[in-house]
Order: structure tokens, then sequence, then C-alpha cells
């Protein structure tokens, strides 16, 4: 935290052509950000797999396809805008005015643009997942650049420039419990609100009708991928080789693990079978709880926010279907919920000054905060998308499923399928728009 | 033009004044189900049986008379054939024919009743759906006596209903059913009506 905070007060002081004069980041350093940074990279692999396999198969394709380009939209307007709102020089504390499309500098500049590319990615991507299914590609590639290019980075401005405002109240988010997760989540519930529920979701009495993904092992092979890039999203926010790295990875592990427990334990409580796709969701939510306080509580409480974490997947899966509101991967609880809970849990479990309740109103301001701005940005962004570049898809394309609408292609052209549109029925449909 | 297809014309073309544009593709499904094959003075037959199914008893005198001054005319001068080619066993329509044979094979997914209510389903939506008047009333008559023939529609309407279809079996079945019921019936189509799979694949 002290260290990212003093390189970029370093970054802002100077001007980008004297940066090349001053590198903080050793040799060390910049190795393992990169494999860090390529850790995190490696998520969105696993967020596709996870979603891919939660949708159903004549969908299996686009899903893969939006993460695969909001990743390269994201990463192409966070160098262009979003890195200079978020980390450029900052006298108000809510905007960065300088650094954007950096070209020059040195490779301090260099590492951290490359490690928060791909975090601004993993905000992005997070809303891929809820909106699956119905949700047209260009208004979600849309939806995706101004993530990362606006709605992100202002609040990643206000949490981590070290000018922000939030910042400089003391707020802790040590990897992005709330700055990514919660964000990220937050735009995926205003996201699925704008594009409505998949159709015949649900029925006429407003229950929900189970719609299974097609393939589990992509759920779980995705949060394996997720959990192992973790070790980056987490370990790499040290911003150098750091001894600190054992104790937030072990916390890391073990959030991990126990969020997977407390997901099972929920069902087991309810009387309800332990399903995998909850399982998995619940050590994600594990993760992104400890994401926040990983670097400043002792294992134990890592545990704990872990546990209550994956804990809350269950019923918060349960609130949004009872309010027919469609989240294909349960995107909302486990980051946006989750997200919360660990940014607080950072806060009372701040270790040598356990429960203050002084640090935990500046968490619950900043919690409070990036669900106005996050929620509220996105919901105005996603309205006037499906406005504009449209945002539904329709009921033509959920028909046929978005694989063959939208890409004239087949995640799956010689297995048998439950629907209609395999390689014979689409290989010449027309599907010109 | 075929005689059985001029004669259908002329008879939508006596009708006419007396029916409204519901009962007149009715009425011509009667006479091609029940006089077309007839002799040639089964006209009259046919005028009772019109009169007594519409209620036109009063103009019965009229009514035969247009019949008879319609079958004269030229036929620059006939109504379109309500049924079109479709009645015939060689159709010229294969995308009306095999958007019928997917509804019928949708139908007989289900029980009687269960038909009936997908159908009620299917009419009450013809009404939201902002069809043209002729096209709703084909089909309003069709959903009705869907043994008859649908009169030839535009293939991109059909689509649209058949997807305005999927929509009402997805809220009434949910999406995973919608999607096998749409499955099996296209199969069956395809299996049954080998010579419907280009049309097939337009409505798809």
């Amino acid at each position: 935290m002290e260290r990212r905070a003093a390189l970029l007060l370093t970054l802002i002081a100077l001007p980008a052509a004297g940066l090349a004069d001053t590198p903080e980041y050793s040799a060390n350093d910049v190795v393992w950000i990169a494999i860090a940074a390529a850790l995190v990279f490696l998520m969105q692999a696993g967020f596709a797999l996870l979603e891919s396999g939660l949708s159903r198969t004549k969908n299996a394709i686009n899903v893969v396809m939006k993460n695969y380009m909001d990743l390269c939209v994201g990463t192409l307007m966070f160098w262009a805008l979003g890195f200079g709102l978020m980390f450029g020089a900052n006298p108000s504390g809510w905007i960065g005015q300088d650094l954007f499309a950096p070209n020059q500098g040195n490779s301090d500049l260099w590492t951290l643009l490359l490690f928060q590319l791909m975090f601004a990615a993993t905000a992005a991507t997070i809303a891929s997942g809820a909106m699956a299914e119905r949700t047209r590609y260009l208004g979600y590639l849309c939806g995706a650049m101004l993530i990362t290019g606006l709605v992100y980075p202002l609040f990643g401005n206000w949490a981590w420039n070290g000018d922000g405002w939030l910042a400089r109240l003391g707020f802790i988010d040590f990897a992005g419990s709330t700055v990514v997760h919660s964000v990220g989540g937050w735009c995926a519930l205003a996201g699925i609100m704008v594009v409505g529920p998949r159709l015949g979701r649900f029925d006429g009495q407003g229950k929900p009708r189970e719609i299974r993904g097609h393939n589990l092992s992509f759920v779980a092979l995705g949060g394996f991928l997720l959990w192992f890039g973790w070790f980056g999203f987490n370990g790499g926010s040290t911003l150098g080789a750091d001894v600190n790295i054992a104790l937030i990875n072990l916390n890391t592990q073990l959030a991990a693990a126990a969020g997977a427990l407390g997901s099972a334990l929920y069902r087991v409580v309810t009387r309800r079978p332990v399903l995998l796709t909850e399982t998995v969701n619940g050590s994600l939510a594990g993760l992104v709880a400890i994401t926040a306080g990983c670097a400043s509580m002792t294992p134990g409480f890592a545990v704990i926010t872990g546990l209550i974490g994956g804990f809350l997947v269950g019923p918060g899966s349960r609130l949004l279907l009872s309010m027919k509101l469609d989240d294909v991967v349960g995107a909302v609880p486990v980051h946006a919920f989750a997200g919360a809970w660990g940014t607080l849990a950072a806060g009372l479990f701040f270790q040598d000054d356990l429960f203050d309740p002084q640090r935990a109103m500046i968490q619950m301001l900043g919690i409070v905060t990036a669900f106005a701005w996050a929620f509220f940005a996105a919901l105005i962004m996603y309205m006037i998308l499906s406005l504009t570049a449209g945002l539904r898809a329709p009921s033509q394309h959920e028909q046929r499923g978005l694989d063959v609408s939208e890409h004239a292609e087949l995640g799956y052209p010689e297995f048998a399928q439950q629907h209609l549109y395999d390689a014979d029925v689409a290989g010449d449909l027309d599907t010109r728009r | 033009m075929t005689p059985d297809e001029r004669h259908r014309r002329a008879i939508a073309t006596g009708l006419s004044p007396y029916l409204d544009s519901r009962q007149v593709p009715e009425a011509v499904a009667l006479w091609q189900r029940e006089y077309a094959h007839r002799s040639r003075f089964s006209l009259q037959g046919y005028v009772s049986h019109v009169s007594r199914l519409f209620d036109v008893g009063g103009r019965r005198h009229d009514l035969h008379l247009s019949l008879v001054q319609a079958m004269t005319l030229p036929d620059r001068e006939l109504r379109p054939d309500p049924l079109g080619d479709t009645a015939g066993p060689s159709s010229a329509h294969p995308c009306t024919t095999a958007f019928q044979l997917v509804m019928r094979a949708l139908w007989d997914q289900f029980d009687p009743p269960q038909a009936n209510q997908v159908r009620l389903d299917q009419l009450t939506d013809l009404r939201r759906a902002g069809v043209d008047r002729d096209l709703r009333e084909a089909l309003e008559y069709w959903f009705n006596h869907a043994d008859g023939e649908l009169s030839p529609q535009d293939k991109q309407k059909l689509r649209r209903l058949l997807n305005r279809t999927y929509v009402l079996l997805c809220e009434r079945f949910g999406p995973v059913r919608a999607d096998r019921l749409l499955k099996a019936a296209a199969d069956r189509v395809r299996r049954d009506h080998s010579g419907l799979e280009q049309a097939l694949h337009a409505l798809l």
C-alpha cells in the first residue's frame, strides 16, 4: 500500500520525460509484477471458461468472444484514457489529469501500466457473465469500453491514486475488493436491470426457471484458473518482490477454501444439495472478499472473511431472483456483495487494531461511494447504449443462439444438440443485419 | 392459373360483398373441401351451405347471382385466391406449407387441452404482434381450423410469427423445453417432408 502510494506520488511529481531517470522498481520487482500481471491475465481465461460453462451451448462462443474482446478494447481504452484518469496528477482528489495514452516513460511506468491494465480488464469482464445469453455483442463491448475508460478509473482514482479523496481518508482496499470487484459487480447489476431476464427465465407467477449451464467441467476449470490467477492479483499488488507476499497469498488461499466451505455450509443448513456451481462461486466470493484485506489481516481473520463471503453467495443469488433479476453466473453476489463485505472486513480485522469504528466507517463510506458511483453511472450508460447501439438481443437471436446470430459460428458443430441450430441448420442461415 | 384456382378466386370475388374479410377464406376453404370436385350444379348447394353457415339466408338469391356473375369475370377482375396454391398437393408456397407443418408438429407434442391453450396464446399474441389485418385474419382463421390450409404468406412474416411462437413457448414452458419442442417439430418436418428443407431453413 505505502509503496504503491509512494511510487504514484513519484510518477505524478515528475514530467513524463523525466521518468526515465528515476526508476524505483528493481529488476526483481519488475519481474515479479510482470509475472503477476500474466497471472491476472490468465484470470480472463478463467472467466471465459466459467461463464461459457454456465451458459447454454448455443451461446457458448458468444460468451467467450465477449471475454476475449472486452480484454482487447479494455486494454486500449485503459491505456488511452483510463490510466491517466486513475493515476494521473490529481490535485482535486477526484480526477487524474495527465498520463493519457502514455508513450514516454520509464520502467516504473510501464510496469504499473501493465499490471493495472489487467485489473481494468478484470473489472470490465465481470458484467459479461451476468448479462450472458441475451446481450448484443456490440452494445456489450461499448459498455466494456466505458467501464475501463471511465467508470472503473474514476473510482480507482479516489481509492488508489495517492491524492484520491478516499485514499487520503485512509480507505483500505489493498488489491481491489471494491475498486475492481464491487465496481464490476455493481456495473453488472445495472446491466442485468437494463437488459432484462432471458426469455422464459421467470414463469407467469414470477418464479425462476432453471436454465442449466452446458459444461460444469468448464465451470470448475474456470474456478481453478481464477483461483490460480488470484495469487498474482493479490500477491502482485505489493508492486514489488516483497516478503509480505507470503502472508498475502496464504490469506488468499485460506479465504478461497473457506469461501467454498461457506457456500456449501449455506446449502447444507438450508437442506439443499451442494452444487458445484455454487461451490465454485463460493471460493470466488472468498477470493473477492479477502482481496481488500489480504495484506493487513491475520490468517484466522482471512478464514472468517472468506467463509462469510462464500456464505453470502446463496442468499445473494436468491435475493436477485426474488427481484426477477437474471444474473447468469452469479456475478453480483460474488463480486459486488462479497466485495463489499471484504472491504468492510479489511477495516474490522485490521492487524493490531481490530474493530476500530472510525476505520470501519471509512470503509463503509468507500463501499457506499462505489455503489453510488458505479451502479448509477453504469445504469445511465447501459440505458443510453440500449437506445443507441442496442443492448438486448432480438428474440430471433435468442431463438437461434448468439453464437449463430452474432458470430455465425458454433461451439459444438459436431455434437448432438438439444436445440435446433446444429451445423446443418446454422450453416447458411441469413444472419445479415 | 389452374381451373381450381380460378374457381376459388371467382368464389372469393362473388362472396366478398356479402361476407367480411375473415369469413371469405373460410367460405372458400369450404368450397375447396366439399364442393370443388362435385358436378357443375353444386353451386346451388354451396350457396345454401354458406347461407346457413354465415347467416346470410335473407340474401341467398343475391349471393347466388353474385357468384354466377363472378364466374364469368375476366381474370384481372378477380380477387386473389385466399388459399393460394397451398390447396393443391404441389404447393408453390413451400414456406407457408413448412410453417403450417411446423405448427402442427408443435401442437402434436401436447395433449389436446394443452395444444388448445397454446393456440389460444398464439391467437392472443396475434393481436399484440402488430401484423397487418389480412395476415392476422388469415391466421386467426387458420389457428381455428388448422386442418385447412393457410393462404400463402410472405416468408419474413412467417419467420417472425414462428419466432413469436418460440417466445410464447419460452414463457409458457421455459426456454429449455421451448428449444426442445422447436427442434422436435423441425426434425419431424425435415424427416417427413424432405422437399421442404429449404423452406424450413428460411423460416428458422
